[in-house]
């Protein structure tokens, strides 16, 4: 078969406005000013912090005490070795969740919309209730599904065992790692313009000689990021880590941290030179993505000669066993440890479900009769849709200006971006608090919503940017070149041209974004007011009072708020999107 | 006697012998008082940070008690030491009574925390006679910062009675008996908490040298989470617990669960704990009135009830008596008790002696 040329490989042309060396170089200083002081100041506290051995707000003391103990200590390597080695499932995921998009988007097998939508619900699912779950299921005393299968004649003993690496790798494979890769990749399958695998399956190529050389190809920025985004975010994990590991003495880097904070006395500058090790990680990693880019270029597959969203549809038996497949997958890894969480709600101790009168709605009465919850809950949807739609204008315009405007500097800004990953959630919000509090000019800040939404945007800053800005590539520059040419100007064409063109990613990303906002426990915990608790802050609470039913029970009223909102978000995304 | 004077007679005598508790925790109470109370009901709202437990029902009696509302910061204590911290040595306190043990002792050496002796105004809090140590008891050495409201006894092993017979660990160097290998799981003791009490009663009474070994020879289990560590004793992962909280223990009993068995020593009576029956407020707190307001509410007896409801844990009052607080938490007359509430304590036994041990027990 004869290569395919992919043309309108998207040779950043600048817009017109910014064709101007000035324009460029100023617009170049000021994103990289404005981008570079919320992601640089916490990694430069960060640094600091690490040779800083005075006790906690004391005058700074220099000593290298962290650094000493990050290369000599055991506890330290082990935790940065058992890191990587759970990372192994990033590889995994990107080969799964690759599949079931293209099932999902191009092949539209059956029963597809239950399929994604489960798998946006599993991800919404709060974590530390969903591991309880498993941990009822797959625990090697009391597990019951353990308990179940040693009644087979053949079976002697626990088949699985949830406290190991095997038993912590299933559980972030099904909770988070596959839902999130197929998040990330489904929205540039459904801007992939299916004319290109037409012209594959007219020269004779078979299935897998389109997905070898056209879908992944076409796909690969794409397949790139989430590959990245998901390593990175794999290395910095806890609550999985923190409720499995530590049982089986398995630390990982973000336990050791939270452990090296927690301690009495806090060890901060090891946590901090740990963090910073963890920087120089992630910035190998966003050098390397970022030339990587660079010399493969964007790939426009939405040009101005027009797009078909036709999926390669097939009703053929192999649609239905795939159907069959990933029903049976999703009921395993998301029903079934769901199935529990509920049944654990209504017990009068979670999980136990054969002591005498187990059940009771009382934990039910007492969330929804609970004054904060109510207060929680309009906070977190507040704070979600704040940030979700701060969080898309400000990204998509990042995403725009590294895309499209060709500034100055734009292969540094586009590694920076990626420092806010660097630090765990915790040291992130012990940071913006210091800053916030010491910094003369933005103290008075302190204790209002504004540090909060900055907060979670500079969570999100990574992700948020790099998928619109892979979404941006993916559509060619010369649509919007028409709309100017037709006398459009800047925001008419960026709101009535490009926004929709990548509406299905903006969608994804302001759904990430509010996800990861009503989720966020870490990030927020200790610049929250009381006034300003989220719905996962109240969950946390009552989990740390040791209240797991109360807490599961805002655990599954935080996943169907979630679910709620998706399904607004996909109708509105499909009324002003590119399907219209 | 005529009937009319016997009448009279019994009931005066049945007056004189209603209990203290009867009466309005803000009886005697002064026009200076009255001025604090609306000062405070003026302000509104005082700033909580402590146990989430304790949220909705000390938020709930204290605006019942008084008209003044509460924001209840929850989470776990060493983030809000980590938060008020910092905000006091940046001076934007916005948090105005703290929750916690004996550390905040550093604060209040560096001058961060305001005296709380000379707000407590009210009669029934000062009349010493209300108090079963007939005083009020302060962990710092200075009398004045840090108020204990509630003193347990906490020094007992939590056992799995299907798999610990009664008997079978009758004094603390069971432990190192080799058949519990491996069967012993411990709250943290490098974390300010349950573990770091519980072990060091252990080297209170045995030396550091018998934690060592116990930790260096049974591999103990950790956990960071106390109803964690009760479900694992309950389940038999790790039929005996060191250092678990008697609210999570009486859970599980209230719910129904059998096998959880107390594991009184022989060797030791255990040591006496104000956990997080300790409150402390920061200088600049931005409600002052209400949070004097609470101070006297919380040492009365309304609020003592509260927390040792919560807590099911027996207060230092004389006239608090709540149903639900399990023997073994309650101090028995002629015992011995280590008490780790005091600034010597945690200063030259803990930070002096333990600290550096027990974080070097798991390791670094």
């Amino acid at each position: 078969m004869t290569e395919i040329p992919l043309t309108n490989a998207a040779p950043p042309r600048p817009a017109a406005s910014f064709r101007r060396p000035d324009r460029r170089i100023w617009l170049g200083i000021l994103l990289l000013l404005a981008i570079g002081i919320v992601t640089l100041a916490p990694i430069a506290y960060v640094i600091g912090a690490s040779f800083d051995v005075s006790a906690i707000g004391r005058p700074f003391k220099f000593g290298l005490a962290g650094w000493n103990d990050l290369f000599t200590n055991k506890n330290s390597l082990d935790a940065i070795y058992y890191s990587f080695l759970l990372s192994v499932r990033v590889p995994i995921a990107i080969i799964a969740a690759f599949l079931i998009s293209w099932l999902l988007i191009r092949v539209q097998i059956p029963g597809r919309r239950f399929i994604e939508l489960s798998l946006w619900f599993g991800f919404f699912l709060p974590v530390v209730p969903m591991v309880m779950g498993w941990i009822l299921l797959l625990d090697a005393h009391y597990g019951l599904l353990n308990t179940l299968l040693q009644k087979l004649p053949f079976v002697h003993g626990p088949i699985f065992s949830i406290y190991s690496i095997s038993g912590m790798i299933w559980v972030h494979l099904s909770l988070t790692t596959i839902p999130i890769m197929v998040i990330l990749l489904t929205p540039a399958f459904r801007q992939l313009d299916a004319a290109y695998e037409e012209a594959a399956d007219i020269a004779g190529a078979g299935i897998t000689g389109t997905l070898r050389r056209i879908t992944i190809p076409l796909l690969v920025p794409a397949i790139v990021t989430a590959f990245v985004s998901g390593l990175i975010k794999s290395l910095e994990t806890f609550e999985v880590e923190q409720l499995l590991g530590t049982p089986a003495k398995i630390f990982v880097y973000a336990t050791r941290i939270y452990d090296l904070i927690n301690w009495e006395p806090p060890l901060f500058p090891q946590a901090m030179a740990l963090s910073s090790l963890f920087l120089v990680i992630l910035l190998v990693l966003a050098v390397v993505y970022q030339r990587y880019l660079s010399r493969t270029g964007d790939i426009a597959t939405i040009t101005g000669r027009g797009v078909r969203m036709r999926p390669r549809r097939t009703s053929s038996p192999w649609a239905y066993a795939a159907s069959a497949v990933l029903i049976l997958y999703i009921v395993i890894a998301i029903f079934l440890p769901l199935m529990i969480l509920i049944l654990g709600s209504f017990t009068k101790l979670f999980g136990f479900f054969f002591i005498e009168n187990a059940w009771t709605t009382a934990h039910w009465r007492e969330v929804l009769g609970d004054d904060r919850f109510l207060r929680a809950a309009f906070n977190s949807i507040f704070l979600g849709t704040a940030v979700g739609l701060i969080g898309i204008l400000v990204f998509s315009l990042i995403a725009w200006a590294l895309v499209r405007a060709d500034i100055w500097g734009r292969g540094l800004i586009s590694v920076i971006i990626w420092l806010p990953w660097a630090i765990p959630g915790l040291v992130l919000g012990v940071t913006l608090l210091s800053l916030m509090l010491n910094i003369p000019g933005i103290s008075w800040l302190y204790g209002t919503v504004i540090p909060l939404v900055l907060a979670l945007l500079i969570k999100e800053l990574p992700i948020g940017v790099q998928l619109l800005r892979n979404s941006l590539g993916q559509v060619s520059g010369q649509l919007e070149e028409a709309a100017r040419i037709s006398g459009a100007g800047f925001t008419a064409t960026f709101r009535r041209v490009t926004l929709p063109l990548i509406a299905p990613m903006l969608v994804s990303v302001f759904l990430l974004i509010f996800a990861g906002t009503i989720r966020d426990i870490s990030t927020v915990v200790l610049i929250a007011t009381p006034g300003l608790r989220t719905l996962s802050l109240l969950m946390f609470d009552f989990a740390v009072g040791g209240r797991f039913e109360s807490a599961s029970v805002v655990g599954i009223l935080i996943a169907v708020l979630s679910l709620v909102i998706t399904v607004i978000a996909f109708r509105i995304g499909n009324r002003v999107g590119i399907g219209n | 006697m005529r009937r009319g004077t016997l009448g009279a007679l019994i009931f005066c005598l049945v007056l004189a012998s209603v209990p203290c508790w009867a009466a309005d925790w803000q009886d005697g109470a002064g026009p200076e008082w009255q001025k604090l109370l609306e000062a405070g009901r003026k302000e509104g709202k005082l700033v909580i940070a402590g146990r989430p437990d304790m949220a909705v029902p000390m938020s709930a009696a204290f605006k019942r008690d008084t008209g003044i509302a509460v924001d209840f910061l929850g989470g776990e204590g060493r983030e809000q030491l980590t938060r008020i911290a910092r905000e006091m040595r940046a001076g934007q306190v916005t948090i105005d009574i703290v929750f916690g043990g004996q550390g905040m002792i550093p604060f209040v050496n560096d001058g961060f925390m305001k005296e709380i002796k000379p707000q407590l105004i009210l009669p029934g809090v000062t009349d010493v006679k209300n108090w079963t140590r007939g005083q009020l008891k302060w962990v710092d050495k200075g009398n004045a910062y840090l108020f204990e409201g509630s003193e347990y006894v906490f020094g007992w092993a939590l056992l799995n009675s299907d798999v610990i017979k009664p008997g079978e660990i009758a004094n603390w160097t069971d432990l190192l008996k080799p058949q519990y290998k491996g069967k012993i799981a411990s709250f943290d003791p490098r974390v300010n908490g349950p573990g770091q009490a519980g072990i060091s009663y252990l080297a209170d009474l045995h030396g550091v040298d018998f934690i060592k070994q116990l930790f260096g020879t049974q591999d103990i289990t950790i956990a960071n989470n106390s109803r964690q560590l009760v479900e694992w004793v309950q389940r038999g992962n790790y039929p005996i617990a060191l250092a678990t909280l008697v609210t999570e223990i009486e859970n599980f009993r209230q719910a129904g669960v059998k096998n959880l068995a107390i594991g009184q020593m022989s060797d030791g009576a255990g040591a006496v704990l104000g956990g997080s029956s300790v409150i402390a407020e920061p200088k600049g707190a931005p409600n002052p009135n209400a949070t004097a307001v609470f101070l006297n509410w919380y040492a009365s007896r309304p609020g003592q009830e509260v927390f040792s409801a919560t807590w099911k844990v027996p207060s230092l009052r004389n006239d608090v008596h709540v149903d639900g607080i399990p023997d073994y938490v309650v101090p028995k007359s002629g015992a011995t008790y280590v008490d780790q509430y005091t600034e010597a304590w945690y200063l030259d036994r803990y930070l002096g002696q333990y600290q550096a041990v027990l974080v070097d027990l798991i390791g670094k």
